[in-house]
């Protein structure tokens, strides 16, 4: 922080120096509402042409030295439209601003250029900047969840700092990746972190949904694109230094409920006596009697391994410059401590722009953008096998009164037990990623004439990588895992050199016609590549990584590289007519080295339309409109996120294709990968109709799109036939259709000088439907592979439904008494004749579930995977956000609202532990558990630990079923903030052009009826085909926040 | 200006038309840096060594004997059970269906392997500057290497589709399956080819080749599956009992003096390449971060599961040995301790002794024994490693699998001497393998039949080869799978073990069902993406 303050007082003495006046005439004037007449105190009075102004007083006054006594005035206020006032030697000036509804000329970034919202034809979502900026969050895209219609924001889990899934108008692939094109201050970026920018560093965040839209970007255009515009340097001769200062503190609101003292140890009892004499002699010696821990309190092991915890984020900008140079120089430290101990997340980013112009033709510009980025805890929710979830869940809530010396009830001497001290395995496992992202850029802006405008760019994105997972002794792998003390190194280097340049033709071609054309190309190299070093059995844990060599047993290094390049053309048409038809012609042509010659070149045109209808008579004299736009659009789109090398047959080496002969190894080679020769661009497909409409005065305006697409040659880990030698190949086949309807509504409720309401709205439906898989495939099953033990597929993408529906198992209960016939004889328990039993032996409290097919397509008798139909959709019916912003004199109050609904959750956490004897005898479950089965309590709910020498559990491979389904609709209290604006007379003697203190809180409350920590979950490994899993998830914090800003 | 626009533009049109036709192809030309490219393989001795190390690679996988097909597909026959209270292994307890992963990864690394042999078999004939002698004994291995994959496909899944080109596009899918005597054809010719072109074991420099007088054993095997179940061709006795007249003859392989030197030979990864003629390395490199090992010994072994300091030679164990098996051996057959293993340790570390019938365990390839009883914690139980390496894997071993022991050569030879023209000239064979393990000459006149000689060599097999992979091949081609099935569950239900033990590995008796556990369903996605295969008809009920 030093460094950058010597910096900023270096730059703002620079940019200071020089601005002198000559003083001649002195005029005042006052600035007041056209709207009621009251004065407007911190209006912007500027000269025109020149960089000399000021600043209205309390009472909207002011004055000025002209040098000139014909000059004109621009005068400016938030909220109000900017008027040009002509001075004409008078003396004094009444300037009156009229109010300004709905910014309906406000421009948005459509890809190479902007256009003013009224010009629009596409569909372009947008949010500005300090909407972002006002969300207690540490990075931009946890505030972006239910602001943008078709646009799905969730959440993995909640591990601090991690990239959330955007999607947008619902996925197109299956087995690829969903994430948009991201396009930062004009460049294209295919991996961006988001992290690796500050929420205050953003001007605008322009979303483009539909195909006429995004078809500009091409190969990379079909999941959507998502610009983000950064703020550059003033050029009104001012300078402004903006500091943003936050602390707060974040929390998990909420905890699994498991089983009390007094249910866990009647719990253990029953377990205990099943087991036979001696077990129970044990369970009588050192717990005696459930009745002893009716009252106990419980220990509490979620607690000790959540904590409140500190967040804090500090930004300070400066802004400068005149019509000949601008700076922007910003530096922001975000640090939060992770609510789990031993994780946390923090970054400094860094952020320097520029501009000069050269000639009145030339203009050269730039920015240089570095973060530093730091993960500390990652994967929580990542490692099936060592869940820190699980383990304080399942480690006892009490201690026997004779005490066994066992922490938790952990057995370290039973090799069967995976279970570690949670405190112990946080505090003792380092798994960090610390990244330096740098992005620099220079641009040189020509203007051959007027009309035609030419520029060139040059970027470069590095982004460096080092990974770091330790054991130390005291966690599992240390103590009892095979490796020992062991720890993993990984470098990771990405980096892009690009360059982007565009030609434009922008005229009036005739009376009411404008045209405006451009052409362009881009090329790009992508490299990356990787270095894992290992090491094992380190005789002590002191260094961490930081002392590789320690290890006596490393394993073989791997090292990989891989590089891709792409080369495009593309070009733009815009024409209106008479403001009133617009039309709107992209074409753009992509060469990719991913793919094999002959099919290197992808095309992808689109067209769109727009009629304002506003501008009609007929419409217009309907006095019901203030604004009327019909668009429509068309598009092609592709998706080109695969492998660098996929389109080539390839060889390889791993840890699995040597051999040893005599007792050497020898290093074999396998076939790694099959091409598909004739392998191309995924490519989707899109209409887009849209209606823009305003009334009262644009006092409410509704968006409302609807959309269908189709993703055809979908790029499909396609299942093989195994007897090819190959499980999966990528290819070009299937088929993936979304087709939805959005809508978005801003008012102006209230528009008081000393009060005022807006709110806006937005819902968006989306239907996602497999229409074809590879040739002969009806459904691609999926194991989410959860946990190592469990190899069912529990989810299915079937064609005419639903990408990656969730699949088991339909439970019927439990079986009860009069299910079986009983023999006294023998004690045994024979199930009724009809009745299936559910994949193994079963007894009265054993799992009960439906026999809906067998081998020949009926009921057999038995419980397998035939028996496996669709038992829940993770795809919400709708989601959406609604935000209301209040104004009243100084305070500003913002209450968001968030919501998803109709999607289900495949609850897993209750898979595992509300399961009695399916993990481990004496785990303690879930609350709901204390309620299982007993002859005492013939429930239909909860299984039955053991009864009559069977386990209530099923079988591993009938685990899920549709009991563990559950609602995940929701509603979030999502940001919740209240700010208090100083009045400007009271800063301006202080020097200080504005100073805003706020609280804020995120996620401050969850309406729903799931039971798990939280509905916006889905670790899933594999994307769209396993939504909506909930595993031993990082739990999602709440946070709260107080904060300064001010302005100089 | 005008004119500076329209010599502009004359720039870009030029720039872009030149940059369209020549520099675009090579600036979008990137080739792989970390792999090679299939088709630019092959083209020197290293890269066909690669390769060939790559086919082989194919035995050790977990899908293959590492695990599935040497200890899971082995369990639910009248010599091994699977113990465990769950059903995670089905295969064992014949719950199996065809999507079950195991059957699935199974078929799918033997047909990995076979698609590597094919690529090998197509393009190494053109590897310039090679010696032919050379070339056609690399070829040997390889079509040795395809034949076995192809045996194991065919023994466990009947007919299946024959590939013998690679597997070039994703056109491939689609293929019916060929008849098993075309399956058989292949594997045959391709042994022949082998057998004509290996060099002799005793040529060899290094162990673990495949080798002509493996190559002739293995035809024995192939012939001698012919003639059984389900083909019946018993005109391949003869066929059979030639190459086992080869090998013999040969004289080159030998019986090792002692039956348990033979597997502490496989434990401790020495060869004897005089008894064992062919065998699946294993090696234990898990610390380096290789994967060559197996759980030879850990899964099919003796249950060890104390672990304190992480250096225990942990067992599983997930089979054990049935009272079958135990009861099956005279006195003084020094093969039923080693088979049959009479001890345990459990996670206190208290090594004891077993007394009752059902809970014997897999010995054969054993990775620990006691040296004294008692817990190891106070000392009183004391135990050795027997692997030959320095810290025991808790769930891997370097334990090397057998494929081909002479003792099998013996044995079939007897086998088909016996259906070709009865026991007479077949006791010879018979007692050189009885005599090895310490015992007499049989008493001819208590097999002097067809039948009974037969008898006597089913169980003499099941005596010799007990956890060796080939037990219930035998059964089913000999067609009494379900009989010695129904037998066993007669002798647990007669046995000294509690009622729970009894239901416990009664299971695959009670489920097996001979309409159609003597093969293997197609694997699921098999047939639901090769469009020209059917599932086996036995599996559609």
């Amino acid at each position: 922080m030093k460094k950058s303050q010597i910096i900023l007082l270096l730059l703002i003495t620079l940019i200071t120096t020089g601005l002198d006046t000559l003083a001649q005439t002195k005029i005042t004037g006052t600035v007041t509402s056209k709207d009621n007449g009251e004065t407007i105190p911190g209006a912007n009075v500027v000269v025109k042409g020149t960089t000399q102004g000021t600043i209205t007083d309390m009472d909207g006054k002011f004055s000025l030295v002209l040098n000139s006594p014909n000059a004109v005035l621009q005068c400016s206020f938030i909220g109000f439209k900017p008027v040009e006032t002509a001075v004409n030697g008078q003396k004094e000036i009444h300037i009156k601003l009229e109010s300004e509804l709905i910014a309906i000329d406000e421009v948005v970034a459509v890809g190479y250029s902007t256009v003013s919202k009224r010009d629009l034809t596409g569909s372009v979502g947008q949010v500005k900047g300090d909407v972002l900026a006002k969300s207690p969050v540490t990075n931009y895209d946890q505030a972006l969840a239910g602001r943008v219609a078709g646009v799905q924001v969730s959440s993995a889990d909640g591990t601090p700092g991690e990239g959330l899934s955007i999607v947008i108008r619902g996925g197109n692939s299956i087995t690829g990746d969903n994430s948009p094109l991201y396009v930062i201050d004009g460049i294209p970026m295919e991996n961006f972190d988001p992290g690796s920018i500050s929420s205050h560093d953003i001007e605008s965040f322009d979303v483009l949904k539909d195909a006429s839209a995004s078809a500009i970007y091409g190969s990379r255009g079909a999941n959507g694109v998502i610009i983000i515009t950064t703020k550059k340097g003033k050029e009104d001769g001012t300078t402004e230094i903006s500091l943003n200062s936050s602390v707060g503190t974040q929390w998990i609101p909420t905890r699994l409920e498991v089983m009390s003292p007094y249910d866990y140890v009647k719990y253990l009892e029953e377990v205990m006596i099943s087991q036979g004499e001696s077990y129970e002699e044990n369970f009588r010696t050192h717990w005696v009697s459930p009745e002893e821990y009716r009252n106990v309190r419980p220990i509490n092991w979620q607690d000790r391994i959540m904590r409140s915890a500190l967040i804090q984020n500090h930004n300070l900008s400066v802004s400068g410059g005149n019509k000949k140079s601008s700076i922007y120089l910003s530096v922001d430290y975000t640090d939060q401590v992770g609510t789990l101990i031993n994780t946390g997340f923090n970054k400094a980013n860094n952020n320097l722009k520029f501009t000069h112009r050269i000639t009145d033709k030339a203009q050269l510009g730039g920015y240089l953008y570095y973060s530093y980025i730091y993960r500390n805890g990652l994967d929580i929710s990542g490692n099936n096998r060592l869940s820190i979830i699980r383990d304080a869940i399942t480690f006892r809530p009490v201690r026997p009164l004779v005490d066994d010396g066992k922490e938790g009830g952990l057995d370290l001497d039973d090799p069967n037990e995976l279970r570690f001290d949670p405190v112990k395995t946080l505090s003792n496992t380092d798994r960090y990623k610390k990244q330096d992202v740098i992005r620099g850029n220079l641009f040189l802006n020509y203007d051959i004439t007027k009309a035609l405008k030419l520029k060139l760019s040059g970027n470069y994105n590095v982004d460096n990588r080092k990974e770091s997972l330790f054991f130390k002794k005291d966690t599992y792998e240390g103590t009892k895992g095979i490796d020992g003390i062991n720890g993993t190194l990984t470098y990771r280097h990405y980096q892009t050199l690009s360059t982007s340049n565009t030609l434009t033709y922008s005229k009036k071609i005739a009376r009411g016609q404008t045209l405006t054309a451009l052409v362009g190309t881009e090329a790009q190299i992508a490299e990356n590549d990787y270095f894992i070093a290992k090491n094992k059995k380190m005789p002590t844990d002191a260094f961490g990584t930081d002392k590789l060599e320690l290890g006596i047993e490393p394993e073989l290094p791997v090292s990989a590289a891989f590089e891709n390049r792409l080369l495009s053309f593309f070009g733009n048409v815009n024409y209106n007519y008479k403001e009133r038809y617009l039309l709107t012609l992209n074409y753009r042509a992509d060469g990719s080295s991913k793919f094999a010659q002959g099919n290197q070149w992808g095309y992808f045109p689109s067209a769109a339309l727009a009629w304002r209808m506003i501008e009609e008579d007929f419409i217009s004299d309907l006095n019901l409109f203030s604004n009327l736009k019909l668009r429509l659009g068309y598009g092609i789109t592709g998706n080109n996120r695969i492998g660098d090398f996929a389109a080539f047959s390839l060889i390889n080496y791993n840890e699995f294709s040597g051999y040893s002969f005599n007792e050497r190894y020898q290093l074999g080679v396998y076939h790694y990968n099959l091409a598909s020769a004739d392998l191309k661009w995924e490519t989707t497909s899109q209409f887009n109709l849209g209606i823009d409409m305003g009334f009262l005065d644009n006092r409410v305006t509704l968006t409302a799109d609807f959309y269908r697409k189709n993703t055809r040659d979908l790029l499909l880990n396609a299942d093989m036939a195994l007897s090819t030698g190959y499980s999966q190949v990528l290819q070009n086949v299937g088929e993936v259709q979304n087709q939805g309807m959005e809508l978005s509504v801003n008012t102006i409720n209230i528009s008081k000088r000393d009060f005022k309401w807006n709110s806006a709205f937005n819902i968006s439906f989306n239907k996602n439907k497999t229409i074809a898989l590879n040739s002969g495939q009806e459904a691609l099953y999926t194991n989410p592979d959860w946990y190592f033990r469990f190899k069912e597929y529990q989810y299915i993408t079937k064609i005419g439904e639903p990408v990656g529906m969730i699949y088991g198992l339909k439970r019927d209960g439990v079986y009860q008494f009069e299910d079986f016939n009983y023999d006294e004889a023998t004690g045994k328990y024979t199930l009724k004749e009809g009745l299936p039993d559910n994949g193994r032996a079963v007894a009265p409290g054993s799992v009960k579930f439906k026999d809906l097919s067998g081998i020949d397509g009926k009921p057999d008798g038995t419980i397998n995977e035939l028996d496996r139909v669709v038992i829940g959709n993770p795809h919400p019916k709708h989601f959406g956000g609604l935000t209301n912003d209040f104004r009243y004199k100084n305070f500003d109050l913002q209450l968001f609202l968030q919501w998803s609904y109709g999607n289900d959750i495949l609850n897993a956490n209750r898979i595992m532990f509300e399961n009695p004897g399916l993990i481990g005898n004496q785990y303690n479950l879930l609350a709901p558990a204390a309620d299982r089965w007993t002859p005492e309590n013939p429930t239909n709910g909860v299984q039955t630990y053991r009864f009559a020498n069977v386990f209530g559990f099923p079988q591993d491979g009938n685990l899920v079923s549709d009991f563990y389904i559950e609602d995940g609709s929701y509603l979030k209290l999502k940001t919740v903030t209240l700010g208090y604006t100083f009045s400007k007379s009271f800063l301006n003697k202080a020097g200080i052009k504005s100073c805003r203190l706020y609280v804020a809180g995120q996620n401050l409350h969850t309406w729903t009826n799931y039971s798990g920590y939280d509905p916006d979950v889905s670790v899933g490994k594999y994307g769209a085909l396993t939504p909506g899993l909930d595993y031993s998830a990082y739990p999602m914090s709440s946070t709260f926040m107080g904060g300064v800003q001010i302005k100089f | 200006m005008k004119r500076n626009i329209t010599s502009l533009f004359k720039i870009a049109v030029v720039a872009a038309v030149v940059a369209g036709s020549t520099s675009c192809e090579s600036f979008l030309t990137v080739e792989p840096k970390s792999s090679w490219v299939t088709e630019a393989f092959y083209k020197n001795q290293d890269e066909v060594i690669l390769g060939l190390n790559g086919i082989y690679s194919y035995l050790g996988q977990d899908a293959t004997y590492g695990q599935v097909m040497s200890a899971m597909f082995d369990a639910g026959t009248d010599e091994a059970l699977y113990n465990r209270n769950n059903n995670t292994w089905p295969l064992g307890l014949y719950t199996h269906t065809p999507a079950d992963v195991n059957i699935a990864s199974a078929w799918l690394t033997l047909y990995k392997g076979i698609d590597a042999a094919n690529n090998f078999i197509e393009r190494v004939p053109e590897t310039p500057d090679m010696d032919e002698a050379k070339r056609n004994a690399y070829l040997g291995e390889a079509r040795f290497l395809r034949a076995l994959f192809y045996f194991d496909l065919a023994r466990w899944w009947g007919p299946v589709p024959l590939r013998t080109s690679p597997t070039t596009n994703i056109d491939a899918n689609n293929l019916a399956a060929a008849s098993l005597e075309e399956v058989y054809e292949l594997i045959i010719s391709d042994l022949t080819f082998a057998a004509q072109n290996l060099p002799h074991a005793k040529n060899q420099n290094e162990s673990g080749h495949a080798n002509k007088m493996a190559a002739h054993g293995m035809l024995a095997r192939v012939y001698l599956t012919m003639a059984g179940y389900p083909l019946q061709k018993t005109e391949m006795y003869a066929k059979a009992a030639e190459q086992c007249d080869i090998v013999i003859a040969d004289g080159w392989h030998r019986l090792n003096p002692s039956y348990k030197q033979v597997f502490l030979n496989y434990i401790t990864n020495k060869y004897d390449r005089n008894e064992s003629m062919f065998e699946i390395e294993f090696a234990m490199m898990r610390d380096q971060g290789i994967r060559e090992d197996g759980r030879i010994g850990q899964i099919n072994g003796v249950q060890f599961y104390y672990y304190p300091t992480q250096t225990e030679p942990f067992a599983y164990a997930m089979l054990q040995a049935s009272v079958k098996l135990k009861k099956s051996y005279e006195a003084g057959d020094q093969r039923a301790s080693w088979n049959v293993a009479d001890f345990i340790c459990n996670a206190q570390g208290n090594i004891t002794q077993i007394k009752n019938d059902v809970l014997y365990w897999p010995g054969k390839f054993r990775r620990w024994e006691p040296i004294t009883f008692g817990k190891i914690p106070d000392g009183t139980g004391t135990y050795k490693v027997l692997e030959g390496v320095s810290v025991p894997d808790k769930n891997f071993t370097g334990i090397n699998y057998p494929v081909l022991r002479y003792a099998d050569i013996l044995l079939m030879k007897a086998e088909c001497e016996n259906e070709i023209n009865g026991p007479a000239n077949a006791y010879a064979f018979l007692n050189q393998v009885r005599n090895r393990a310490g015992l007499t000459d049989i008493n001819p006149a208590a097999v002097n039949s067809k039948e009974l000689f037969r008898k006597e060599i089913q169980d003499e097999r099941m005596r010799e080869f007990c956890f060796e992979g080939l037990r219930k091949q035998d059964l089913i081609r000999w067609n009494i799978l379900g009989e010695a099935l129904t037998g066993l569950n007669q002798m647990i239900e007669a046995s000294n073990g509690t009622a729970v033990n009894k239901t416990l590995f009664k299971r695959a008796g009670e489920n097996y069902n001979p309409a159609k556990h003597n093969i293997m369903p197609y694997p699921l996605q098999e047939t639901v993406m090769n469009q020209k295969l059917s599932q086996h008809t036995e599996w559609l009920q």
